[in-house]
């Protein structure tokens, strides 16, 4: 009794002198089953990798846009395959106004290993109990919640927070990032050799584009766009990828997409590769600019 | 379900609120247990249920046969050696098996295609098939080496066979323990649920403090996603997969301790320090008990043991660590591993036979043996046998790393700085750990301290290691 007591309010102390936790388990399990289970559907769809979940607010891409529902559907290493293609099928509402569909394409996207979706079928293959924790349980369980070490520590001797990986999960999908101290290089060294026997072949870019196509004959409008990123990654990427953007820009837009360019916009990296929150709500509003100026006058951009 | 999960909790609480209902009278009791530990087994997959009932059947008669028919008693015990190694076989080797015979068929000019032709249902592992297994075999060679008498009741068998606590990752019960236990009403005394519960306690702070917050660190080190390298690096990844595995199996072990005493059985101890060994016989009697005596009785004497001579007694050593290293993984890394170990059992006692004690600082003995040992860890982890040799030359090759990764991963390597404070505080108070271990007053600190690293500083939730074997 006397032990149960030390750790109740021992923990009580814990939870009354700290604030939350860098890492919030609990949220971040419901995003994600929420993101890959959840039956509700939307009428205007962001999809794509992880450029996309943390670099794109599907509330503020529709914030002058009426009559519309957003939703970010991005997983991790995200692949355009039939797989993911049906997923997305599954949550557009087609019944209201033009359905959109906004895809970010990032090489990446199109490669062997990305089209594996492995992040989505671990999602996808959850059992009911997980999910059901996931969604009904955990929401009770944030206080409980997990610390890091270093965190602890630098929270009790000191209001600063640590450095850190910040990650906001939002219910439209979308993953406010940012680093602390922010390295535009760090993600540099691993995309060196993520296209090692990892190359995009057309076949699969005739796959994703066929649905575009698709698409585009059932009366949904697609747009497309290479997230941005850092100079530095467009050029491992261009020079290991196997992947022309040009052509691809021609191909995608002779399929029935509208292609969108954001040339010179100055966004920030934390990585050299993801969005910092604040380029990724300028981006959002963006996005929601010119799909509004498409709805409004259907020209080419 | 895990013990680190909601479920487990849900299910032992439902569990011990009914226990009292049914522990009193054997039949319930039996029949209760092996129910509850039916639907613990079901819920990581319904469709191996029918598999260890299947074999618990099987050993349960050719238990009363061996007993029962003199003159058929090497035959039954064949049946059940044959239905045991056979399911092993089939669903942990068979692809093992048939890629060296497709690789040993191409070299002879007739190229077979065994491992395309594999039935589905063999590429699925049962969970703990290699632990009940073991447990099973155990009953019915205790039978046939008139040390066990077989139990009449197929609910005594089974709720020995399936008990829920050691089910899918040990410790290996043997038969003549546990089934006598069984056959008793216990009557489990405060200080002693207190003691099942404090268990219970250290094993979660183990397995969810420790050797869940070390996984990211080993993980991303062996799957490449690191840029560090080094030898420095590699010796701490190394280390701190030493701990990751011996606190994660150690401390699933002493769960199931717990659990099965709170019940009022005794579970023998598993793991004791195996860190702290002086040489690697001591190292054997004190990582994973319950499977080294296994082999050691059911293996390496029945062989011949030490009584045959020397080159014979080395080749048992030899035959019993590799076919250990088999029995935790059908990769030539496990091999590798039971080889390696094999060597330094051989080396020892090759050494003390003809140089009578090998006298030398017991702290660096104690040094010596642990790394040795974490170099045989890397085959035990590594992918494959080029990546083992890569890690090793790594590790032995004195190359300089880039110390920015302690500081990378310093969330996780506080938890190896903590695993190793344990170690040498339990080695320097080894004497006079057992009085003031009697008293009360360190449990007041340490309990409540170990509770709250298990809900605030517990790492992402990772299955234990040992679940695959």
């Amino acid at each position: 009794m006397t032990i149960g007591l030390i750790t109740i309010v021992g923990g009580l102390f814990l939870k009354w002198t700290m604030p939350p936790p860098l890492k919030n388990l609990s949220a971040e399990n419901f995003f994600w089953s929420e993101k890959a289970h959840s039956k509700e559907k939307f009428n205007l769809l962001i999809i794509g990798d992880s450029r996309i979940y943390r670099g794109i607010s599907a509330k503020i891409v529709i914030e002058n846009i009426p009559g519309y529902s957003a939703k970010n559907l991005g997983f991790s290493s995200t692949g355009f395959n039939p797989d993911y293609f049906n997923f997305v099928d599954d949550r557009l509402d087609q019944e209201s106004l033009i359905p959109i569909i906004i895809m970010g394409i990032t090489p990446h996207s199109l490669t062997p290993n990305a089209l594996k979706n492995s992040h989505y079928f671990e999602l996808a293959n959850y059992k009911w109990n997980k999910k059901a924790k996931d969604l009904y349980i955990n929401k009770y369980m944030r206080f409980l919640d997990p610390y890091k070490p270093i965190e602890i520590f630098n929270l009790l001797i000191s209001d600063k927070r640590e450095d850190g990986y910040y990650q906001d999960y939002n219910n439209d999908g979308w993953v406010k990032s940012f680093t602390i101290p922010e390295n535009a290089d760090s993600a540099l060294p691993s995309y060196l050799r993520v296209f090692d026997n990892n190359t995009v072949k057309r076949e699969d870019i005739a796959i994703c584009l066929k649905k575009v196509n698709e698409w585009k004959e059932e009366g949904i409008q697609i747009f497309g766009f290479r997230p941005p990123t850092t100079k530095a990654m467009e050029s491992i990427e261009d020079s290991l990828s196997n992947l022309n953007f040009p052509d691809f820009k021609l191909e995608f837009e002779k399929h029935g997409g509208i292609w969108m360019e954001f040339p010179d916009e100055n966004f920030r990296s934390y990585d050299g590769s993801h969005l910092h929150y604040e380029s990724a709500i300028r981006f959002s509003k963006l996005i929601g600019e010119r799909i509004k100026q498409k709805i409004n006058s259907p020209k080419k951009d | 379900m895990v013990f680190n999960s909601l479920e487990f909790l849900i299910f032992s609480l439902l569990f011990f609120i009914l226990w009292p209902i049914f522990k009193t009278r054997d039949n319930p009791r039996w029949i209760f247990i092996t129910i509850a530990s039916l639907i613990f087994y079901g819920s990581w997959d319904w469709r191996f249920l029918f598999l260890i009932i299947g074999s618990g059947i099987l050993d349960f008669f050719c238990g009363l046969a061996i007993s029962k028919l003199p003159r058929s008693r090497k035959f039954f015990l064949l049946i059940s050696i044959a239905g045991n190694i056979g399911c092993l076989s089939i669903f942990k080797y068979s692809v093992f098996f048939a890629g060296i015979l497709d690789e040993i068929s191409l070299y002879g000019g007739y190229p077979l295609t065994l491992s395309n032709n594999i039935p589905e249902f063999a590429l699925i592992l049962p969970v703990g098939i290699s632990f009940y297994t073991f447990q099973s075999l155990s009953y019915t060679i205790d039978i046939y080496k008139r040390k066990l008498e077989p139990v009449k009741n197929i609910f005594h068998f089974f709720s020995y066979l399936v008990m829920f606590p050691q089910l899918v990752a040990g410790p290996i019960i043997r038969a003549r323990d546990l089934i006598f236990q069984l056959s008793k009403v216990k009557i489990v005394s405060q200080p002693e649920k207190w003691n099942a519960i404090k268990q219970i306690i250290i094993g979660l702070f183990q397995k969810v403090v420790i050797a869940d917050n070390l996984s990211f660190f080993v993980d991303s080190a062996f799957e490449g996603k690191t840029a560090y390298s080094g030898s420095f690096f590699w010796w701490v990844v190394i280390i701190a997969f030493a701990f990751q595995i011996y606190c994660d199996f150690s401390g699933y072990s002493l769960i199931a301790r717990g659990i099965a005493k709170y019940m009022g059985y005794h579970f023998k101890m598993n793991f004791n320090h195996p860190y702290l060994a002086r040489s690697f016989k001591d190292f054997w009697s004190r990582w994973h008990i319950s499977l080294s005596t296994w082999f050691r009785d059911y293996i390496y004497i029945p062989l011949g043991g030490n009584k045959r001579g020397l080159f014979m007694t080395l080749f048992l050593i030899t035959f019993t660590m590799v076919l250990s290293g088999l029995w935790h993984g059908a990769n030539y890394t496990f091999l590798a591993w039971g080889a390696l170990h094999a060597v330094f059992l051989i080396s020892e006692k090759v050494i003390n036979t003809h140089f009578n004690t090998f006298i030398i600082w017991k702290p660096l003995r104690v040094f010596f043996v642990f790394m040795l040992v974490c170099s045989a860890w890397v085959f035990f982890r590594a992918e494959s046998i080029p990546q083992s040799g890569e890690i090793l030359y790594y590790l032995y090759n004195f190359s300089i790393s880039d110390i920015g990764f302690i500081f990378f991963y310093i969330n996780n390597l506080i938890f190896l700085i903590l695993a190793l404070l344990i170690e040498i505080i339990i080695y320097a108070t080894q004497k006079s750990r057992m009085s003031w271990h009697r008293k009360n007053y360190p449990d007041l600190i340490l309990i409540p301290l170990a509770i709250l690293s298990i809900v605030f500083l517990r790492g992402e939730g990772q299955q234990f290691i040992y679940f695959q074997f």
